[in-house]
């Protein structure tokens, strides 16, 4: 059987990650990452 | 193009980690690498434009802007590469000359998690583009098709993305017009990687020249649809410290000195210093009221460059796209070759006809350096060229070859590399002291250049391609031993 405290630690956790989650919602605020670039053709690596 | 694989694997890995919703978008000039491509050159181009769609179609890119330099192929490949991309290719001011209507899609609308997200394409205007005869296409400025556009789309969507091919310059402009356009992406040619940049509400990025970057930022998006004054707060507690600091060494000069203080320089610099700090305080101190008090809080972002260097791993199925791009290149090459022969009845061009004579003319009598130049890596330049099957590649023959030596080129034509005979397949001793031919007749030293200056090693050692090099270094390595003669 896994020890006391660290299943209590999770359990936390768990609770604690649902709270910030809901606490997004509510907000309207949304994060997201957002990838760019230009210019692909170019010498990137040598030719040989 | 090696650096595709690399970026397909950073997007994967970045995904990963962060499991968020995502957008993946290029602001163009993806295909070519100038608005206009010689003759010779299009075949190998294309090819290699077909593989980089190919590779953005796996990567799972949502849009790219058209670039001018996109447009190097003519019109109608753009369109058919359009047809075959997965990706929507954005263009909101590139229309048919006729009837105005759009010739790419001009903007588009994709729904990342909770939010609405808008996406417009522009195309570089600046009235200098020249379509081919037969495409009826023009570009539009920006200030004809932007309002419209903007307005309508802001309206249906939470956060809106500018992809533009315009110059800084004028991004800037449309930033200060347009404060409903949340992000610009840039890909102003040249450009190097550009930290974004907030104008009116507008924050502009733009990566590195020639893609050797990929940008990401972390996006946090309020409702409040602005961009918070990064580090506000901090910015705040600082000028309060700065102005602790004034106020304390005030108060000690008119301790010391009560009198004749007002004629004092330091002493009214200090006291306008004061007065500077006092007036930017309480207009952050407002601002960061004025935000709580509306609940509205602003948005903030987190941004990386990721230098895509060689080190770093590749993406499996995006490395088999680029190593088959390259070897359908070659390929090409191999019969553009075996055509121009089939034309001229020539196997190679004839070394008698050209000034440059090749290094086995030099040997007879400079043995000493040409068997020291035998043993460095410009011997054989040629040699790794065709070990990795590229020895017919147009773009990277040049700098493996005796063909080119400051403003001088063996011909006009492109594909001539391709015939060259084997005496100047290699980087050459002409390569740095120049075309050997009148020098060899008058076995003048005035007819032959000694060292070469820097512009003649740069044309092929860029930084893109040499990170680590360095003129007065390397030109040691390559030094001959001193001639006897």
């Amino acid at each position: 059987m896994r020890h006391p405290v660290i299943m209590l630690i999770v359990i936390l956790s768990l609770i604690a990650a649902e709270i910030k989650a809901a606490e997004i919602a509510d907000s309207g605020e949304q994060n997201l990452l957002l990838f760019y670039s230009n210019d692909v053709m170019g010498e990137t690596e040598p030719c040989g | 193009m090696g650096g595709l694989s690399k970026k397909a694997f950073q997007l994967e890995k970045i995904q990963k980690l962060h499991e968020l919703p995502y957008l993946v978008l290029d602001a163009g000039n993806l295909l070519f690498k100038q608005e206009r491509l010689s003759p010779g050159l299009l075949a190998q181009a294309k090819i290699t434009a077909e593989g980089i769609v190919d590779s953005y179609n796996l990567m799972g890119y949502d849009a790219v802007s058209v670039g001018k330099n996109d447009l190097a192929a003519g019109l109608a490949f753009l369109q058919e590469q359009a047809a075959g991309s997965k990706f929507t290719w954005l263009s909101a001011n590139l229309v048919s000359k006729s009837n105005q209507t759009p010739l790419f899609t001009p903007s588009l609308i994709r729904n990342i998690g909770d939010l609405s997200v808008g996406i417009i394409g522009l195309t570089e205007y600046d009235g200098s583009f020249r379509f081919q005869e037969n495409e009826d296409a023009v570009l539009l400025p920006w200030q004809k098709v932007l309002p419209k556009l903007v307005d309508d789309l802001a309206s249906k969507c939470d956060l809106l993305i500018l992809l533009s091919n315009n110059v800084t310059k004028q991004n800037e402009e449309i930033a200060a017009s347009f404060s409903k356009i949340h992000i610009i992406i840039q890909s102003t040619p040249g450009s190097r990687n550009t930290e974004p940049q907030l104008k009116n509400n507008s924050l502009i990025a733009q990566t590195g020249k020639q893609g050797k970057y990929l940008g990401w930022m972390l996006v946090n998006w309020q409702k409040s649809k602005i961009w918070g004054r990064t580090g506000a707060t901090k910015e705040l507690a600082l000028k309060k410290q700065e102005l602790d600091g004034i106020i304390g060494r005030i108060s000690r000069m008119e301790r010391r000195e009560k009198e004749n203080l007002t004629a004092d320089t330091s002493y009214q610099n200090l006291v306008n210093t004061r007065e500077r700090l006092l007036s930017e305080i309480i207009f952050l101190e407002n601002e960061l009221y004025d935000l709580k008090e509306s609940g509205q809080a602003p948005s903030t972002f987190e941004n990386h460059f990721i230098a895509l260097d060689i080190s770093l791993p590749d993406q499996p199925d995006v490395e088999k796209i680029v190593n088959a791009t390259k070897q359908r290149v070659n390929q090409s090459g191999r019969s553009q070759a075996a055509e121009v022969r089939r034309i001229t009845s020539k196997s190679e061009l004839q070394i008698e006809n050209l000034v440059f004579t090749g290094w086995q003319t030099c040997t007879a009598c400079h043995k000493a350096q040409t068997e020291f130049w035998q043993r460095t890596a410009h011997a054989s330049a040629y040699q790794s060229l065709a070990e990795q099957d590229q020895q017919f590649n147009l773009d990277c023959l040049p700098c493996h070859v005796t063909a080119e030596y400051k403003d001088f080129k063996i011909s006009d034509n492109d594909t001539d590399l391709l015939s060259l005979p084997a005496a100047l397949q290699q980087v050459g001793c002409e390569v740095c002291h120049g075309p050997a031919k009148n020098h060899t007749a008058s076995q003048k030293s005035s007819a032959i250049s000694r060292k070469p200056d820097i512009s003649i090693c740069i044309r092929c050692h860029t930084s893109e391609r040499d990170e680590t090099f360095n003129y007065n270094n390397d030109i040691e390595k390559i030094a001959c031993p001193a001639s006897q003669r």
